[in-house]
């Protein structure tokens, strides 16, 4: 199942290479937005 | 590791060291610790414009975290803001094309590793020069927001480099300020985006690298963190800001066809600074238990 998906998304990618650049740009969006929201967490944490 | 778009194996080990020790010199120097990376990763196998690409989305990563953890964003008025992001996004965008079309010539390595021997002495140069007392910051004219805002567009689009954008109306940063440059790091947002989307669609940003990377930078940056209640700011800014004209030394030796010297002092640099960390750290927790002794007589004489 896993390795289907993975060559389903290869193929994806391989047609349009702008979809890679949409997957690099979520990815290091949704890890900033991850990593400045634990550590805001951690800050109140801290702080209270 | 394989990097299946720069189709080369880079070892993960020194990936993860590289991420550290640039980890380290973000929080104890401010934004001129993201300057390592991109040599770094030069010196040990990443191409030139993979190098640049994967460092413009960890800046797009730690720029988003960066407003998480401070949502109030920089206070400056919203045209200003405008005008400059837009300046900003002008410069990443014409620096991305800048650096392919010197890919195409292969001109690209060579032209990256003179940018950067140029701006590492010179970041550490700022840096001891903000410690001294008549240091300060440099002076900022409304006339010159523009220019430097695209300057830090070309600097991050084409070379991976996050520079400080200085925006007219917004509030003087102290000299000794913590990482007075950090709240800059947001207004390069949108360049960051532009650099991650181009670069990816380019086959220049390789996840696997980033993902690796980035843990380095959060273990690093805990480890800058715990050391920056201990240490005071000037003496952080001397002593690790050395680093820096270590990394512009090791990218000399990289363009004379010296690959492993470079890579060995990259390793010893970042072995020292990791040294340098533990050393200090002792010491701040030996001293700790004095401290309070001294603390608990002085109370009690007074």
């Amino acid at each position: 199942m896993m390795e289907e998906l993975l060559a389903a998304g290869s193929t994806l990618l391989a047609h349009d290479p702008r979809l890679y650049g949409l997957l690099a740009v979520a990815v290091a969006v949704g890890a900033g937005a991850l990593a400045g929201t634990v550590a805001a967490v951690l800050g109140h944490l801290r702080e209270g | 590791m394989y990097l299946p778009f720069a189709e080369t194996f880079v070892n993960p080990y020194a990936v993860v060291l590289i991420g550290l020790g640039a980890g380290l010199l973000v929080r104890l120097l401010g934004s001129p610790g993201y300057l390592v990376l991109v040599p770094a990763l030069n010196i040990f196998g990443v191409p030139s414009v993979t190098a640049v690409g994967t460092t413009g989305a960890l800046l797009l990563s730690a720029s988003v975290a960066e407003t998480f953890k401070d949502p109030s964003g920089p206070r400056v008025r919203r045209s200003v803001l405008i005008i400059t992001v837009a300046a900003a996004l002008a410069g990443g965008v014409a620096g991305q094309r800048l650096l392919l079309a010197l890919r195409e010539l292969d001109l690209a390595a060579p032209a990256l590793r003179l940018a950067y021997f140029a701006a590492l002495p010179a970041a550490f140069a700022l840096l001891v020069r903000r410690g001294k007392p008549d240091g300060g910051t440099p002076p900022r004219h409304p006339a010159l927001g523009i220019p430097a805002a695209l300057a830090a567009g070309l600097a991050l689009g084409g070379a991976g480099m996050a520079l400080p954008v200085p925006v007219a109306g917004a509030p003087e940063p102290e000299a000794h300020a913590e990482g007075a440059q950090a709240p800059t790091l947001p207004l390069l947002i949108p360049v960051a985006l532009w650099a991650t989307y181009a670069y990816g669609a380019a086959g220049a940003v390789e996840l696997g690298l980033w993902g690796l990377l980035a843990v380095g930078l959060v273990i690093g940056t805990h480890l800058g963190g715990l050391l920056q209640r201990h240490c005071a700011a000037a003496e952080r800014r001397g002593a690790f800001g050395a680093a820096l004209p270590a990394f512009a030394v090791a990218l000399l030796l990289r363009q004379l066809h010296l690959p492993p010297a470079a890579g060995y002092l990259v390793l010893l640099t970042i072995l020292l600074l990791m040294v340098g960390t533990g050393w200090l750290l002792a010491a701040a927790l030996l001293a700790a238990p004095a401290e309070a002794r001294k603390m608990k007589e002085h109370k009690r004489i007074v």
